[in-house]
């Protein structure tokens, strides 16, 4: 079982000039196997300096990132091998598309890892069957291809890799509703068959809350709520003060509250929601 | 009210392309009303946007806007002082680097006079809720922040309607906010007639029209509270409904009878709270 850790992590941007920054103050996080955790933040929280630093794209100001127990900034050679492990999928697919072909750009980071042609062949076949990708598509230029087509590029790109911890920044952004559900299907679904931990950074409280076993609320640079969805939302008030939303299903049931329909417990997806009204009818709360 | 875009089968195909991206449109959108636009990626939602402010003219039928025909190379300078557009990236929109010469970009580009360059870059500053940050670089505010200068970009222009191809799509929940109030805003208060597509279900809530496209056609077109009482038309075309409709729609399967318009989450959460009370 692999883990990650990040201990009294710590990134300050420019230090030392008159545009210092502390984008990750001092986080303290266990990131055990097979997890599927939703990291969320708003806009200039530190989520994206954050999970930079899992897979050693930045060497902490102080702190340190631990993959099984092994410091991954200790040399170049495990800074290599962590980005093996941990495969980061950006928000922009563009920025991380340059192959000639969608097959070369799949093949990208399989080859880099040394392994031989028919590995990495096995590798792109199942990688774009994850995604959506048709065959079809292979020997087309990625470049031309839709934003959500580039989408499922990229991140077939990554998961070819077979990475252990997999994480994908705001991965349905653009993306219409469908193919959004389906996105988050199929890393479900990779999720269970492979058993690697994933991380979703989603502004979208609603998939979030409706897929993640665990949801980390990062502000200010440090973790601000950590616990299950329906903990996280149990309080709702506090994410709203922080300028974050919440679930639909969660600002409904404030909203209920305000006017004294008192529904019992924590309520953060559709099904919570319905039961939840549905129970009050039937034994209101006075 | 009067018609300010109008779309007569038009029929557009992108070079290369086999399929057709507009299969014989037709449309007419009224002056000052505010029209969502929704439907799945490639559907032809941008590619109609596309079509009016002329990026793109038709290969076949015509497409009108305050009455000048798109295709008609020497108005087009007319056509786009008319109609602004506003894309999904605020990156790639923004050229200055202090947020008033950015807002003044386009006023400049049309010969307007300096002193009502001053005037329209403050009126539009304060319009977007960005006065304040006139003397700031645009690099260092926020993803809200800088699609509300590149939509204060666009409207000190004086447009009559703006074009807003996922102007929220890489925003944060807050950006959200603050762009779509102000949209709603711009029409509302400021009779400017608005284009929003979006994929984004909830913020077409406040639209007078919501059209919905599939493969190059418009499938649907109604109030968003008549297409949203449809849960297997949205279904149908891959579309969600908003959490509001959804949960008033599984209750009155329940037996309920809660009215499927109360589209807001203080409206649906008043219409639950009065059918609990009876």
């Amino acid at each position: 079982m692999s883990e990650l850790r990040c201990e009294k992590l710590r990134h300050v941007y420019s230090a030392g000039t008159p545009f210092e920054k502390v984008a990750v103050d001092c986080i303290d996080l266990t990131l055990p196997q097979g997890q599927l955790v939703g990291l969320i933040g708003h806009t200039g929280s530190g989520k994206s300096t954050l999970i930079q630093h899992l897979n050693a794209l930045l060497t902490p100001t102080s702190g340190r990132v631990l993959y099984d127990g092994r410091d991954i900034n200790e040399n170049k050679y495990t800074r290599r091998d962590i980005r093996h492990e941990v495969g980061l999928v950006f928000q922009y697919p563009e920025y991380q598309l340059f192959e000639e072909t969608v097959y070369k750009d799949i093949a990208f980071g399989p080859g880099n890892m040394g392994l031989d042609k028919d590995e990495i062949d096995a590798r792109v076949k199942e990688a774009a069957k994850f995604t959506g990708i048709e065959k079809e598509l292979f020997e087309r230029s990625p470049l031309e291809l839709s934003g959500g087509q580039k989408r499922r590029i990229a991140i077939a790109g990554v998961i070819a890799m077979r990475p252990s911890v997999l994480i994908l920044d705001e991965p349905t952004a653009g993306l219409d509703p469908a193919g959004s559900r389906q996105l988050l299907e199929n890393i479900c679904i990779y999720r269970k068959e492979t058993g690697s931990t994933v991380i979703l950074v989603s502004h979208n409280m609603d998939d979030v809350a409706r897929i993640a076993d665990r949801i980390i609320v990062i502000s200010g640079g440090n973790v601000f709520m950590d616990g299950t969805p329906a903990e996280v939302f149990a309080d709702p008030e506090k994410l709203v003060a922080q300028g974050l939303d919440v679930p639909k299903a969660t600002a409904i049931a404030m909203k209920l509250r305000e006017r004294g329909v008192m529904l019992k417990g924590s309520v953060c997806t559709h099904d919570q929601l319905l039961a939840a009204i549905t129970s009050y009818r039937e034994a209101p709360v006075c | 009210m009067s018609e300010i875009i109008r779309f007569d089968s038009v029929h557009f195909t992108y070079p290369g392309d086999e399929l057709e991206s507009l299969c014989g449109v037709s449309l007419s959108i009224e002056e000052g009303s505010f029209v969502a636009v929704v439907g799945h990626n490639g559907s032809g939602k941008s590619t109609l946007a596309k079509h009016m402010n002329a990026i793109l003219v038709p290969d076949e039928g015509r497409v009108t806007v305050c009455g000048i025909d798109t295709s008609d190379q020497d108005r087009i300078i007319e056509i786009r002082r008319n109609v602004g557009m506003v894309f999904q990236n605020p990156d790639n929109q923004i050229v200055a680097n202090v947020v008033e010469d950015d807002v003044a970009f386009a006023p400049e580009n049309l010969g307007v006079e300096p002193a009502e360059i001053r005037r329209r870059v403050d009126d539009s500053l304060k319009q977007v809720g960005m006065y304040d940050y006139r003397q700031h670089a645009p690099h260092l505010l926020s993803g809200g922040q800088k699609q509300r200068i590149a939509i204060a970009g666009v409207i000190a222009m004086h447009p009559k309607v703006i074009v807003l191809d996922e102007p929220t799509a890489m925003l944060d929940p807050v950006g959200r906010k603050e762009v779509l109030s102000t949209v709603t805003d711009l029409c509302r208060e400021h009779g400017m007639t608005v284009v929003l597509i979006t994929h984004h279900m909830d913020e077409c809530i406040h639209a007078d029209r919501m059209i919905i496209m599939t493969d190059g056609y418009i499938t649907a077109d109604g109030t968003p509270a008549q297409l949203f009482a449809d849960p297997a038309l949205m279904e149908s075309q891959g579309l969600d409904v908003p959490e509001t409709v959804r949960l008033m729609y599984a209750l009155n399967k329940e037996g309920w009878n809660l009215p499927l318009d109360a589209l807001g989450v203080d409206e649906c959460a008043e219409e639950i709270r009065k059918a609990v009370e009876n």
